[in-house]
């Protein structure tokens, strides 16, 4: 039977691709919304979008140095305008402002009830995760 | 074949931390994982059926 593998050279390679700790150049961005209280990905738009953003627009991401080779690392704040709400999820974007697309990691979490000027620090986390076989 | 190391897959972790108004510091809240969601996403799809909001 065949195997088919992703090696931890691979992991770094694509890793470096996406963080300017490797030399990537793309920009990432984080937004939220107040939809997707259940679970993640499994929302109206899940697959693609948040599944319904809030009024604030996106965030770039600030992208930490690779904690290590096959892990890159985003960070974003965001800061509730003139109207309260509670959030319940929030996504990591290579668009900025495009909708249903561009969607990285989209998380859904307890809802946190924010009034003018809270704000919520996010940080993603991606691993290729590797398992010694 | 050498094998090193096989890949199960990305694993994706995010940690949220919230800072009110006038507070210096973000105080962290909840962190999920991707084992998570896919967990909590398998449960609802035997439950309510692929495509529908539950």
């Amino acid at each position: 039977m065949t195997a088919v593998i992703f090696v931890e050279t691979g992991e770094a390679f694509v890793a470096d691709k996406v963080s300017p700790a490797g030399g990537g150049t793309a920009t990432f961005f984080i937004g939220w919304g107040t939809g997707g209280s259940s679970t993640g990905a499994t929302a109206t738009n899940g697959d693609v979008d948040l599944a319904a953003a809030a009024t604030e627009a996106r965030v770039t991401a600030t992208t930490e140095d690779q904690s290590a080779a096959d892990t890159c690392r985003w960070i974003g704040i965001l800061t509730a305008g003139a109207t309260a709400k509670t959030i319940e999820e929030a996504g990591l974007f290579f668009h900025g402002t495009s909708t249903a697309t561009g969607l990285i990691i989209r998380t859904s979490h307890g809802g946190v009830a924010l009034a003018t000027d809270d704000q919520i620090q996010y940080t993603f986390t991606l691993q290729f995760s590797g398992t010694a076989t | 074949m050498t094998q090193a190391k096989a890949s199960s897959g990305a694993v994706a972790r995010v940690e949220i931390a919230v800072r009110r108004k006038g507070e210096t510091e973000f105080k962290p809240v909840e962190e999920k994982t991707l084992p998570e969601w896919m967990a909590e996403r398998m449960a609802k799809l035997i439950k309510f059926g692929k495509g529908e909001s539950p």
